[in-house]
């Protein structure tokens, strides 16, 4: 019989058959007997103060069950809780009800939730909701905010500072001076809104006969939900259990445990029934996170051969109204450590300000903090290649951190693993021909007709892997980010692994069978990997930071082996062999030269569930499990080039091809990790050319739907063309560096960096994201009127 | 004031009661259990709502169930038949065309749409046909080799028009008669 | 959503007695749905009553009269529209002109009727403002946020309308065919769409108990070809920033014989270039030609704050449009 090797096999998913049946089970799919439906209104001023709140005529309604406000969750349900509190930084930590008492300090911050028969009476009764505000001043812009006389937020928080957070690495101030080159840019992140298409849900459901509480909730990690609601609600932490079996979509917005999730928990204790509540895509747009809002301000320090040496960065980040639960750690750690990327640069400073302002609060999003990292140091390659009259490539190849310097201490004090930046540099300049294009190029100006070509490159290293549960404790963030597996055989043979990640999306419920399979030698269809409920596991940190496979994989495996091990140890008896004597060959036990005389790890799974014939002093069973911490964050990296057209007369951007090579060490499931890749990239070239949060000068959101903010369709990402170079990553069993979020990382500065050496012949060096049709018109309007822009 | 309605989804006949600013997704999901089209936003955005009513993929969530009286529906719930996958189930799994799952049911009747009427789309064409079903997870590459696979593998073999279930045998009830399918563009 | 009653009908003029029969004016009639429903889910109406014309097939439907005139039933849907031959063969700009509309699924929904009758997307009027076309005094747009509005100042408000077969056939010289307490009448489009005033708060002339049936297309000229241009903010299911209708009859070689054009996206309604066409017709078609005429095209433009680009996209977009309709390079 063949043995077709697992790792590495394009293996079809395990999770599909019930998402493409519709019998996947999405929070929003849960019907409980006696479930309610929750509604919440929500402040439709950026900042105020209430100063009437009459609910009578909403809980006259017929079929409303219940109305709350604010003052109802006093004493009964704590503060939202921040829980990523970075040390020396003078923190401060606004305090953040589930709902407003007497200020609201962002449009969607919820002010009272009605529990109804079903959503079309909770929505009639909303609209009785009787309500006045007493309009306050509003400031939306970070950089606004930190002025004095700017409307303040909060009384304990002067200048609405959050936090001042600082790096110091060598001697940045004097590497400036001292450089031949100094270049200044002024970056801006813009601020996104992660649209996963599912809308976040819960379905709480109290018993109150067992003090216990299960939720139904959208979420990428249960345990740490159910860790914040008993703190916060009063609930024992072994009396909760939260379930969140299929979820569409995260990208870092189901990471927080949200004032709705609070809420329906509250409604349903009071009420004593399971209260669902759902929120529509309006209130995701101004009551979910938003990614980014960060306005970057980078000095660089070179020779004037291309030499990077020195390196200053001041990030005004904006928080919004409240510190979401993860989010002072993004613009700090997550992306001050990681900015010198591929290069040397030891000399670097960083300095990080959390505002907070009168908008939705912010937090991880698809890459968190490494994006915003990778974009400006590509983009400063860049415009010193520009101005030294570089190739690009060379500028890069000349500060890269050579292969042979692996595990490297970079300028943010990070060890990087291992990585061969050229490696990956030299495959992707093969694939697009790079030397072919600039000629193609160079003839196109010549001839000075249509329309502007350009070409545009990242090569990023990244840091994911979260993490050493040591450096989360010294980074603030409040948990620990170690992960446990638990590998069960039955007596049958079938195989059980729990994880405490929650993949939604990932593909682990193939990739971790992969991996059992491989060492076990159970076909993947015997195996059922077990994630998303509280109960399955005692603990786990979720699905985020790109760790699921990277930490929960290297748990699940270790687990695995020691599975092996032990069948191992039956096997050799039930052969009346020495352990040693034993072959394990794909589940195949044998005595060394006997190999006719086998048990399969069916027969041992039976006789040791059986246990009627166990050596002594093994335990009757085989199942183990294995806590894992990694040792270190891992740091997978690429090439990606992007080429563009540019019509001149209309601003619009045409992506004529994409590549994307990319490094994230022992690759299991080469299908899924491709998709990993393009959905990634998509996000990031959304973020270049068409998203934008835009608020107004009343803090309204203008983009408040998905009609105003672009989320990319079909025609609007290209093909990818994918590639990959293969670096383990040498502290972790798999080898597995991680892929989840790579693809935004790298990609949104090659599209600008193309667009903006397409149009570098017009003397245009930076354009702000999204690079719209119109931005990049008036750019070159500017441009071509007589003035180089900057931005 | 409820309204009484006949809706035929998945080849079943169903007499229902509904409220008339009932949308038919609420209809659908909440009503008949048929908790496989999902909603994703509730203003014809983003398309996971998609079903299939008369034979054409339309947005459950901007159809009143009031409007499907007297009309065949066609859910994800349906695509299967006789124990076997429908084409574009098979070539969605083949090719990983999806992630998290949630734009897929839409997604996969948007498709079965696009195919009826033109059997042998572009890949521009399978985009432009797709552009009101949203995915935030796949960066739609894999979902274009899924749909251009199940082209392949329905104009091979065969299968049922969505709107229908098995038994009744082919043809969509209602709909256009006449109109030309899709093709290249002048 | 409030809740209404919903009652179907199977003729324009069961419609019509309706919403004469109600007074009280909260009577909607429902075609495909996709901008009524809009409307409501945004609570900008609440009817107590909506009369659906799904049952009344006749009204949907291409017809070509013994004129040569071609007849578009309003409850004909924009997916009809795009696929139906008899328009391939006659009137390409029309199929053009529905292809990047909003979505495919939307488009097997939406009708004719409903498409001329939308409402405007500005960002104020769909939002909880109470802004000058919803009676209210002021209209926000004008001083705040006006990326999309009109370049063309007609009217206190300066929302566009938003829809892209208006353009086209407002090229193509169009009647709309109406039912009402008084009977059947033909409205040119360019009467029926108009820059609303203090007395008509609307974006269309149509009476409150008046009902569309049909659009009516004049025959064209033999050799006529139409070209729908149009650039979004993105590329796909928004409406148009700008949008140029051309349908150009030429004669030996580059002789204009006949144009007719028409922008959408830059005014209260679609904006027919009549100056533009008389510059045109009779001379010899050449770059420069049309790069004059796209200038006049936007002569008088008075953009807002925000919207400046659209005077470009407008020159730019007429500029292309005649040249391509006329088979030139561009």
């Amino acid at each position: 019989m063949s043995v077709t090797r697992m790792f590495g096999a394009s293996v079809k998913r395990r999770e599909d058959p019930r998402l493409i049946t519709g019998d996947g089970m999405f929070t929003d799919d849960f019907k409980l007997p006696g479930m309610l439906q929750m509604g919440v209104l929500r402040s439709p001023y950026a900042h105020a103060r209430i100063t009437r709140l009459d609910t009578a005529k909403a809980k006259a309604l017929a079929g409303v069950h219940a109305v709350f406000t604010g003052k109802d969750l006093e004493g009964k349900v704590a503060p939202m809780p921040c829980a990523w509190l970075v040390p020396d930084a003078d923190l401060k930590v606004p305090s953040y009800t589930a709902m407003a008492t007497d200020t609201v300090r962002f449009v969607g911050d919820a002010v009272a939730i009605v529990v109804a028969d079903d959503s079309y009476i909770a929505d009639d009764a909303l609209d009785l909701i009787e309500v006045e505000y007493d309009e306050l001043p509003v400031v939306t812009n970070q950089e606004e905010a930190l002025k004095p006389g700017a409307p303040q937020l909060y009384s304990d928080a002067p200048n609405n500072q959050a936090f001042h957070w600082k790096f110091r690495n060598g001697d940045a101030d004097g590497a400036l001076q001292r450089a031949e080159v100094r270049l200044k840019q002024r970056f801006i992140q813009q601020r996104l809104v992660p649209n996963a298409m599912e809308p976040r849900s819960s379905v709480a459901d109290w018993n109150a006969g067992a003090g216990e509480l299960t939720l139904y909730n959208t979420t990428q990690n249960p345990h740490i939900v159910r860790f914040l609601i008993s703190v916060t609600q009063n609930i024992p932490e072994h009396k909760i259990r939260v379930i969140a079996r299929d979820v569409g979509g995260g990208f870092g917005s189901k990471i927080p445990y949200y004032p709705g999730d609070a809420l329906a928990i509250f409604a349903s204790r009071m009420l004593k029934r399971p209260v669902r509540w759902t929120e529509d895509r309006r209130e995701n747009f101004v009551a979910t996170i938003h990614g980014r809002d960060q306005i970057i301000d980078v000095e660089l320090g070179a020779t004037r051969d291309g030499k990077m040496t020195g390196l200053k960065v001041t990030n005004l980040a904006n928080m919004g109204a409240y510190l979401s639960l993860a989010a002072p750690g993004v613009p700090t750690w997550l992306f001050a450590l990681i900015v010198p990327g591929c290069y040397t640069i030891q000399d670097y400073a960083c300095d990080v300000y959390g505002v907070l302002t009168n908008t939705t609060p912010t937090d991880a999003y698809r890459g968190a903090g490494r994006p915003e990292a990778a974009f400006l140091i590509e983009r400063m390659v860049d415009l010193l290649a520009g101005e030294l009259h570089m190739d690009p490539v060379d500028v890069r190849r000349k500060n890269f951190i050579p292969a042979s310097a692996f595990p490297y201490t970079n300028g943010g004090t990070l060890s990087y693993d291992s990585g061969d930046y050229d490696k990956s540099l030299d495959l992707a300049l093969k694939m697009v021909d790079y030397e072919g294009f600039r000629q193609r190029q160079a003839e196109a100006r010549q001839q000075g007709k249509g329309k502007h070509l350009g070409i545009g490159l990242s090569t990023y290293v990244e840091v994911c892997g979260l993490a050493p549960s040591k450096a989360a404790g010294a980074m603030g963030f409040q948990g620990g980010l170690w992960e446990p597996a638990t590998v069960r055989v039955l007596a049958t043979g079938k195989v059980i692994v729990l994880t405490g990640t929650n993949p939604h999306g990932q593909g682990e419920e193939t990739t971790f069978a992969q991996l059992v399979s491989e060492e076990l030698g159970v076909p993947v269809e015997d195996i059922d990997v077990v994630h998303g409920d509280t109960s399955a596991i005692s603990m786990g940190w979720g699905t985020y930071g790109s760790r699921t496979t990277a930490v929960g994989g290297t748990a699940v495996l270790k687990a695995t082996l020691k599975v092996v091990e032990k069948a191992k140890r039956l096997a050799a008896h039930l052969l009346e062999a020495n352990v040693e004597d034993i072959t394990h060959d794909h589940g195949r036990y044998y005595v060394a030269g006997s190999p006719t005389k086998v048990k399969t790890i069916q027969d041992i799974a039976l006789m040791a569930n059986l246990a009627w014939d166990m050596p002594e002093g093994m335990a009757p069973g085989l199942e183990e499990n294995h806590f894992h911490d990694p040792t270190n964050f891992t740091f997978p990296f690429g090439a990606h080039i992007c080429i563009v057209e540019v019509d001149e007369e209309t601003g619009e951007t045409k992506i004529l091809r994409y590549i994307a090579v990319d490094d994230v060490g022992r690759v299991i499931n080469p299908m899924i990790v491709d998709g990993q890749v393009q959905g990634g990239v998509a996000q990031g070239i959304g973020q270049a050319l068409y998203e934008h949060a835009i608020y107004d000068e009343r803090g309204n959101l203008t983009t408040g739907s998905m009609l105003d903010y672009t989320v990319p369709n079909a025609t609007q990402i290209p093909f990818i063309e994918t590639a990959r170079t293969e670096t383990p990553c040498p502290h972790n069993l798999t080898g597995v560096k991680g892929v989840g979020e790579t693809g935004t990382i790298a990609s949104s500065q090659a599209v600008v960096n193309a667009v903006c050496d397409a149009l570098a012949p017009l003397g245009i060096k930076n354009i702000d994201m999204p690079l719209t049709p119109e931005k990049v018109w008036r750019t070159i309007q500017a441009a071509r009127a007589g003035g180089t822009t900057g931005s | 004031m409820k309204q009484s309605i006949r809706v035929t989804v998945n080849g079943e006949e169903h007499t229902s009661e509904v409220e008339p600013r009932t949308l038919l997704v609420t209809y659908l999901r909440e009503q008949l259990d048929l908790t496989g089209t999902h909603i994703g936003c509730d203003t014809g955005q983003c398309g996971a709502c998609t079903v299939m009513l008369d034979g054409q993929p339309v947005k459950s969530c901007m159809v009143l169930a009031v409007q499907a009286d007297g009309a065949q529906v066609g859910t994800v719930e349906g695509l299967a038949a006789n124990g076997k996958y429908h084409p574009i189930q098979d070539a969605f799994w083949e090719k990983h065309g999806l992630q998290c799952g949630f734009c897929t049911p839409g997604m996969m009747i948007a498709a079965v749409g696009l195919l009826e009427r033109n059997p042998d789309p572009s890949d521009a064409e399978i985009r432009e046909q797709l552009e009101g079903n949203l995915c935030r997870c796949t960066g739609y590459q894999n979902i274009v080799a899924a749909v251009r696979s199940a082209a392949e593998a329905m104009r091979a073999g065969n299968a049922q028009p969505v709107a229908t279930s098995g038994a009744s045998g082919a043809g969509a009830a209602g709909g256009v008669a006449g109109g030309v399918a899709g093709g290249e563009e002048a | 959503m409030r809740a209404f009653e919903h009652r179907a009908v199977r003729s324009a003029e069961e419609a019509v007695a309706a919403l004469q029969a109600d007074t009280a004016g909260e009577t909607s009639v429902i075609a495909g749905g996709a901008e009524l429903l809009s409307l409501m889910k945004a609570n900008l109406i609440a009817p107590a009553h909506i009369i659906d014309l799904k049952p009344a097939r006749e009204l949907r439907g291409v017809s070509v009269a013994p004129d040569g005139s071609v007849r578009i039933g309003a409850l004909t849907t924009l997916a009809d529209i795009e696929r139906d031959a008899t328009l391939a063969a006659r009137l390409p700009i029309l199929p053009a002109a529905v292809r990047d509309a909003a979505t495919p699924q939307l488009r097997n929904m939406a009708t004719v009727g409903g498409n001329l009758m939308q409402r405007n997307r500005c960002w104020y009027f769909r939002g909880p403002y109470d802004c000058w076309l919803k009676g209210g005094d002021q209209c926000f747009a004008r001083d705040g946020e006006n990326k999309y509005s009109a370049i063309f100042d007609e009217s206190p408000c300066v929302a566009v309308h938003p829809s892209d077969l208006a353009p086209a056939l407002l090229a193509l010289e169009a009647s709309v065919l109406v039912v009402g307490p008084q009977g059947e009448r033909a409205v040119a489009l360019g009467d029926l769409l108009r820059p609303p005033t203090a007395e008509r708060r609307r974006e269309t002339t149509l009476g409150g108990a008046e009902v569309i049936v049909a659009v009516s297309i004049p025959a064209q000229p033999a050799g006529a070809h139409g070209v729908y241009l149009k650039l979004m903010d993105r590329q796909a299911w928004a409406y148009a920033l700008v949008s140029a209708a051309a349908q150009m009859t030429l004669r030996d070689g580059q002789l204009v014989e006949r144009a007719r054009l028409a922008l959408g996206g830059v005014a209260n309604a679609p904006r027919r270039l009549p100056a533009v066409e008389a510059a045109l017709e009779g001379q010899t078609l050449t770059p420069a030609l049309a790069a004059q005429a796209a200038e006049q095209a936007v002569a008088g433009a008075t953009p807002l704050a925000h919207n400046g680009y659209k005077v470009q996209l407008a020159r730019e977009l007429t500029r292309r449009a005649i040249l391509q309709a006329a088979g030139m390079e561009w």
